[in-house]
C-alpha cells in the first residue's frame, strides 16, 4: 500500500466517520418526520433540488457512467441522459400531485387514493424489491473503491461500506436532514469539477486525439490483473507476458495473439503490455477509437432496442423510486414541488457534463480497464494515470474517492431508510418491531447479494432497478393521478403483472443464465416490455371491476390537482403551525 | 390514542358561524348577493362553499399578521391522518411535536386537555391510527363533499388540460429522444458529423439534451402554473 492508498484511505475514512457524527447529531436535531416536516417548510425549491440531487446521484452516476463512456462511446451517453430525463417525467406527471396528496410513498400513495390494504401490501413488496436492487450496486461500487484504491480484497468494501451505512441509518442516518444531502450534491460535484479542470488542462496541452483508426495504446508499461474472466478481442497483433489461464491453458511467459481473433482470460490472470501496445478490448465493444467516437458502433445486437428499452425505464422508472418521492414532501406545496424538479433538472445536467468528459478521457489515459473489464474504476484511475505520481495527482484521486464514498454512502442510506422505514410499519410485527432490526435486515440482505451476484457494471445494475420501479410504480401513480376509473383489483393486477416480469428478468440477468440475442437484450432491459404490459393490465382489469371505481374519485382527484389556496387539501400538519 | 383524536368532522354549521364570527375577513370574498342572473342551486351552493374554504385558508394561512385563534379552524392542529404512522423513519410522528404545536391551554378551548403522559416524556411514540383497519379519510370527504355540479365540471377539465399539457410535452421529450438513435442508425453519416470540432452525437447526448431537457420542464412548470392560476380565478370568480 502506498502513499496513494494511505491518503484516499484516509479521505474515506474521514467521510464515513463525518456522515455517521452528522447523523447522530441530526438526531438530536430533528428527532422525528414530524420535526423534519415543520422545519421543511423553510426550505427553498433550491436547497431541495439540491438535496435531492444529493440523495439520487449514487455510486453508478459518479463511478459507472464514466466507465460505461470509456468502453462504450456515444451509446453509454443514454445513461446519464436517461437519468435526468426521468426527472422531466416526475415533473409532468406526478410531482404536484403526489406532494398533494399529502404521501410520501407509494405505499402511503395507495392508501389515499385506494384505499385499499392488500395494495398497500404489494407495494410495500414492491419497494423492498426496488430498493435492495438499488442498494446492491452502491455495495459493489464501494467495494470496487476500495479494491482499487488500496488492493484490498473487493468484499472488505462491501461489508466495510454496509456497516457504515448500517450504523449511521441506525445512529440517525441521513433521514430527514436536508441541507446535509444538499452539501452532499455540492461535494460530489467538486469532486469531479476539480478534476476535470486539471485533466481538461493537461489534455490540451497533450496534443492527442481521439479520432484515431486504431485501438488505443497503454501509455506505460502496464500490468492487468483480472479479477472476472473476461474475452478479450484483438484488432492488432499483440505479445505480452502473461501468468494464468489464457484460453483454457496455463500460460507463465510471452503470449502473441494474431490479429482478429478472440481470447478468453480467467480470473486471477495477469497480462503484463509493454507502453504503445495495442489494447486488446472486450468483446462486444468498439475496438478502435474511430469506432468508439461514433454511435451504434459495438457488435452487440439489438442494440436499438437496448437504448430503447433503457431510455423508456429510466423515462418512467424516476418517478417510482422510493428515496426519490420522500424527498418531494420537504416541499411547501405542489407548486414548490415543480419549481424544486425544474432546480433537478439543471442540478443533473450540470454534473453529467463531468463524468461524460472525464469517461471519453479515460480512454486515452486508461486504456487498461478495458482489458480486466473493470470500466467502473476509470475515474479512480484517471488523475494518477494522467499526471502521472505526484501530489497533485494523489490529491485529486482521494478527492475522487471521497467523492465515490459519499455518493455511495447518501444513495445508499436513503434507500436503507426507505426500505427499513416500511419492514417496520409492514412487515415486522409483535416483539420484533424494533427500527434497529428492521435496518439490519434493510442493509445486511443487499450485502449478502453484493458478495454473491455477478457484476455487471454499476449503471447497468440500477438500471434494473429503474425498470422495475417502470413497471410498477409508475403505472399505479400515473394512472391513479390521472385516471378516475383505477380500480384497486387494477392496480393490483398491473402492478403484479409489471413486477414479476421485470423482476423475473431481472434476477435471471443478475445470476447469468446466459440467453442470446434479442432474448438477453430484453432480459437486461424489460422495461420495454414490462412497463406498457403493466399499463395495459391495469386499464383492462380496472375496466373488467368497474364497479370498485371508489365512489368519491373525483373528491379524491381533485384534491390532487387543485392549488393548496383553495385551501381544498389539508397537509398533515397546518401550515400556521410550522 | 386512536383516531378520536381527529376531532369532529366540520360541518357546514361550523364554517358559517365561524364566517359570522369573523365579519372583516369575510369580506374579502363578497357575499353571493353579487351575483344578477339566477345560476343553478348547486353552483351557488359550490361557490358558497368555496368562498368560505377560501376565507378560512386567508384565516389560517402562516406569516406574520395570520391570526392565531386556532380554534376557529376546521380541524383541531394535531389532526395527522392516519397514514402518518409509527415510523421513526419517513412516515413517524412525535407526541412532543404535536404537543409543541398545539396551542397553549387557555388559547385551545375546544381541544381536549393533552394527556399527560405526552409533555411528561421526552420521546413518545403515539399510534394514531391502526392502518388496516379500514377508516373513512375524514379529511378529503368533508374537505370536498360539496363539491358538485359546476365544481364537477371544473375540476375536471383542470385535470383534462393538466393532463392534456402533460402529455404534449412528455411526448415531445420523448419523441425527441427517440428519434436520435433512429436517425443515427438509419444515417451513420450524421454520427461522424463535426460541430464546433466536436461529433454531433457527443455535442448533443452529452451537453445540448440537458438544456433541451430544462427547458422543457421550466415550460411546463410555468403553464402548469398558469392552469392553475385561471381555474383559482374561475372558482372564487
Amino acid at each position: 500500500m502506498g502513499t496513494t492508498a494511505l491518503v484516499t484511505l484516509i479521505c474515506l475514512a474521514i467521510v464515513a466517520l463525518v456522515s455517521v457524527a452528522i447523523g447522530s447529531l441530526g438526531v438530536r436535531m430533528a428527532r422525528t418526520t414530524s420535526d423534519f416536516l415543520v422545519a421543511s417548510r423553510t426550505v427553498g425549491p433550491t436547497a431541495n433540488a439540491a438535496a435531492i440531487s444529493g440523495e439520487y446521484l449514487s455510486a453508478a452516476s459518479f463511478l459507472g457512467v464514466a466507465g460505461l463512456i470509456l468502453k462504450d462511446g456515444p451509446d453509454a451517453l443514454w445513461y446519464p441522459v436517461g437519468f435526468t430525463a426521468g426527472y422531466l417525467g416526475l415533473l409532468l406527471f406526478v410531482a404536484a400531485p403526489l406532494r398533494r396528496s399529502g404521501a410520501y410513498t407509494v405505499p402511503d400513495f395507495a392508501d389515499v387514493r385506494l384505499r385499499s390494504v392488500p395494495l398497500r401490501r404489494v407495494c410495500t413488496l414492491v419497494v423492498i424489491v426496488i430498493g435492495w436492487l438499488y442498494v446492491l450496486p452502491q455495495l459493489q461500487g464501494a467495494g470496487l473503491t476500495v479494491a482499487t484504491v488500496t488492493s484490498l480484497p473487493g468484499w472488505s468494501g462491501v461489508v466495510s461500506a454496509a456497516i457504515v451505512v448500517i450504523a449511521s441509518v441506525i445512529f440517525g442516518g441521513m433521514r430527514s436532514i436536508t441541507f446535509v444531502q444538499a452539501f452532499q450534491y455540492w461535494l460530489k460535484l467538486t469532486a469531479l469539477a476539480v478534476p476535470v479542470i486539471f485533466l481538461v488542462l493537461h489534455f490540451a496541452g497533450d496534443r492527442r486525439s481521439f479520432d484515431r483508426p486504431a485501438p488505443p495504446e497503454f501509455p506505460a508499461d502496464t500490468t492487468v490483473s483480472v479479477q472476472t474472466d473476461v474475452t478479450l478481442e484483438v484488432s492488432q497483433p499483440v505479445s505480452f507476458s502473461a501468468r494464468g489461464v489464457l484460453d483454457g491453458r496455463q500460460e507463465n511467459g510471452l503470449v502473441r495473439w494474431q490479429q482478429g481473433t478472440t481470447h478468453t482470460v480467467q480470473q486471477g490472470a495477469s497480462l503484463t503490455f509493454s507502453a504503445g501496445t495495442s489494447v486488446p478490448v472486450v468483446a462486444g465493444t468498439p475496438q478502435t477509437d474511430a469506432s468508439w467516437l461514433t454511435p451504434l458502433s459495438g457488435k452487440r445486437e439489438y442494440q436499438l432496442l437496448e437504448i430503447y428499452s433503457l431510455i423508456l425505464a429510466t423515462f418512467l422508472g424516476t418517478l417510482g423510486l422510493p428515496h426519490v418521492l420522500a424527498r418531494f414532501y420537504t416541499n411547501s406545496d405542489g407548486r414548490a414541488a415543480r419549481r424544486t424538479t425544474v432546480v433537478v433538472l439543471a442540478m443533473l445536467g450540470a454534473f453529467y457534463l463531468m463524468p461524460t468528459l472525464l469517461g471519453a478521457l479515460s480512454r486515452l489515459y486508461v486504456p487498461q480497464l478495458l482489458v480486466s473489464g473493470q470500466t467502473d474504476a476509470a475515474i479512480l484511475r484517471l488523475p494518477a494515470a494522467a499526471l502521472g505520481e505526484n501530489w497533485l495527482a494523489t490529491a485529486l484521486g482521494g478527492l475522487v474517492a471521497a467523492g465515490a464514498w459519499a455518493a455511495f454512502l447518501s444513495t445508499s442510506s436513503g434507500l436503507v431508510v426507505s426500505v427499513a422505514g416500511v419492514l417496520f410499519t409492514d412487515v415486522l410485527k409483535g416483539r420484533l418491531r424494533s427500527f434497529t432490526l428492521a435496518t439490519l435486515i434493510a442493509g445486511t440482505v443487499p450485502m449478502v447479494l453484493a458478495l454473491f451476484a455477478s457484476r455487471l457494471d454499476l449503471a447497468q445494475t440500477v438500471v434494473l432497478a429503474f425498470a422495475v420501479a417502470a413497471s410498477t410504480f409508475c403505472p399505479l401513480l400515473v394512472l391513479g393521478i390521472w385516471w378516475r376509473g383505477l380500480t384497486d383489483r387494477g392496480a393490483i393486477a398491473g402492478v403484479a403483472v409489471g413486477g414479476a416480469l421485470s423482476a423475473v428478468s431481472v434476477m435471471l440477468s443478475l445470476f447469468d443464465v446466459g440467453a442470446t440475442g434479442w432474448v438477453s437484450a430484453l432480459l437486461i432491459r424489460p422495461a420495454a416490455i414490462s412497463a406498457p404490459a403493466a399499463f395495459l393490465t391495469m386499464i383492462v382489469v380496472s375496466k373488467l371491476t368497474r364497479k370498485r371505481v371508489l365512489s368519491d374519485v373525483d373528491h379524491v382527484l381533485l384534491r390532487l390537482h387543485a392549488p393548496e389556496r383553495l385551501g381544498l387539501s389539508r397537509d398533515r400538519l397546518p401550515d400556521a403551525a410550522g | 390514542m386512536s383516531t378520536d383524536i381527529d376531532g369532529p368532522a366540520p360541518s357546514m354549521a361550523d364554517d358559517s358561524s365561524d364566517s359570522e364570527k369573523e365579519p372583516d375577513l369575510a369580506s374579502n370574498v363578497a357575499p353571493e348577493a353579487t351575483s344578477d342572473v339566477a345560476p343553478a342551486v348547486a353552483s351557488v351552493k359550490m361557490r358558497r362553499e368555496l368562498r368560505k374554504r377560501a376565507a378560512q385558508r386567508i384565516r389560517t394561512a402562516g406569516g406574520r399578521h395570520a391570526r392565531t385563534d386556532l380554534d376557529s379552524r376546521a380541524l383541531p392542529n394535531d389532526y395527522v391522518p392516519r397514514h402518518a404512522l409509527s415510523t421513526p423513519g419517513p412516515g413517524s410522528t412525535s407526541a412532543s411535536v404535536v404537543a409543541e404545536l398545539a396551542p397553549a391551554p387557555e388559547e385551545r378551548f375546544y381541544l381536549p386537555p393533552p394527556e399527560p403522559e405526552v409533555s411528561s416524556r421526552k420521546r413518545e411514540r403515539i399510534v394514531l391510527s391502526e392502518r388496516r383497519r379500514p377508516v373513512r379519510p375524514v379529511r378529503t370527504e368533508v374537505d370536498v363533499r360539496e363539491l358538485t355540479g359546476v365544481g364537477d365540471m371544473l375540476s375536471t377539465n383542470l385535470i383534462r388540460s393538466q393532463l392534456g399539457l402533460a402529455l404534449r410535452v412528455g411526448s415531445i421529450a420523448l419523441f425527441t429522444l427517440a428519434l436520435l438513435p433512429a436517425l443515427f442508425a438509419v444515417f451513420p453519416v450524421l454520427g461522424r458529423l463535426e460541430v464546433l470540432n466536436i461529433r454531433l452525437p457527443w455535442l448533443l447526448l452529452g451537453a445540448l439534451v440537458y438544456p433541451f431537457l430544462l427547458a422543457l420542464g421550466w415550460l411546463h412548470a410555468r403553464a402548469a402554473e398558469k392552469l392553475e392560476q385561471s381555474f383559482t380565478e374561475h372558482v372564487r370568480d
